[in-house]
């Protein structure tokens, strides 16, 4: 299945400065909202063949919920958010307390707001730095299995290429404990901003 | 017996008392071809109708509806196994993310469902059974030894075609 990767390194390096100051003002807005301390380290930005995707998430059947968020405005697109179900268990007792029970309808609505406000960031950074108008919409929500969530981005990303671009967020709480890991994949459009915004960092417009 | 996974835009064979099975399709479609005198089957992961310029000739023929059909055929055929001989069961093809993407270009669920029947109609391979659609992700097993394909579901469906 080989083919030209998503990205090259320079522009994966530029895509994680990009994202790293999204990831800052994004973990403030997350604190104010959730009134818990949450701060979100540098992402690890990738380029990922189709078949080590499942890796990704402990395999293509893996109970995850993912938040897909649209955003139109000179550039239109979705961005894919996905947290493991597995890795969320800590974010969970934080947001509901010891027995981190709630009703899915609350739990999913928490992992809305945290797609929206980290997309949300990112698209204020992008349209920003690119000079282009993007809002996004309010997101969809799912909780299936990871490969049927991420079908919605791959079938899009899969016209151009056998690999996607990853951002995985590590958020932590007090003394850096982990909280939850989430992984975004951008969309054709995504990866367009994002290349348009890294041209302008790199000649500092 | 193992089990042999398919991955996405993967075909791959088996004979008993393999089984074939691939994990988290959602608009993904799997498409299985069985050749029931000759027991041996196939199955295919795929991620899109059909490729969409010259420039995917040389990808894996598993990534596409039209691709992996005719692969499929094809490895068929060195073993002697003629389309006629083969019948085909679908299952995939989800609205994973309900109607965002419906009725539109990009909902390509429907577009790999669609495509996937074609492609077997042009070979004449008869599609007997199918569970296609609807808004929840699938993992499908395939039974070599019978032809057998069970379908489930993270809810805890389970549909045997």
């Amino acid at each position: 299945m080989g083919s030209t990767p998503f990205l090259s390194r320079e522009q994966v390096a530029a895509v994680e400065e990009i994202a790293t100051i999204a990831a800052g003002q994004a973990g403030n807005a997350l604190s104010r909202l959730l009134k818990i301390p949450i701060h979100i380290g540098v992402p690890e930005v990738a380029n990922v063949k189709l078949s080590e995707v499942p890796a990704l998430f402990g395999g293509l059947d893996a109970p995850a919920i993912g938040v897909l968020v649209p955003f139109q405005g000179d550039i239109e697109g979705n961005a894919l958010l996905l947290f493991p179900e597995a890795g969320i268990t800590e974010l969970e007792e934080m947001l509901f307390g010891s027995s981190g029970q709630a009703e899915d309808d609350l739990r999913l609505s928490a992992f809305a707001e945290i797609g929206n406000i980290l997309t949300g960031s990112l698209l204020t950074v992008l349209s920003s730095l690119s000079e282009r108008v993007v809002v996004n919409l309010p997101p969809f929500l799912v909780q299936d299995m990871a490969g049927a969530i991420l079908d919605a981005i791959l079938g899009e990303v899969g016209t151009l290429s056998d690999e996607v671009t990853t951002l995985t967020f590590n958020l932590t709480g007090l003394e850096d404990a982990s909280l939850v890991k989430s992984v975004l994949i951008p969309g054709s459009a995504g990866i367009e901003l994002f290349l348009e915004a890294a041209g302008r960092l790199k000649t500092g417009r | 017996m193992s089990h042999i996974v398919v991955g996405i835009a993967e075909f791959k064979f088996a004979e008993p008392p393999h089984k074939l099975v691939t994990y988290g399709l959602g608009s993904c479609v799997a498409i299985t071809c069985y050749a029931k005198e000759a027991i041996i089957g196939s199955m295919a992961h795929v991620l899109l109708p059909h490729a969409y310029s010259s420039s995917h000739d040389n990808e894996a023929p598993g990534k596409f509806a039209d691709s992996a059909v005719a692969a499929m055929v094809q490895q068929m055929e060195i073993r002697d196994i003629g389309p006629s001989r083969l019948i085909a069961k679908i299952a995939g093809g989800a609205d994973m993310f309900a109607g965002q993407f419906m009725g539109s270009d990009r909902c390509i669920g429907a577009r790999n469902i669609l495509a996937a029947r074609k492609a077997l109609d042009k070979f004449g391979i008869r599609l007997v059974a199918q569970d296609v659609g609807g808004t929840a992700g699938r993992t499908v097993e395939f039974a070599t030894e019978s032809g057998l394909l069970v379908v489930r579901t993270l809810r805890g469906e389970v549909k045997q075609l």
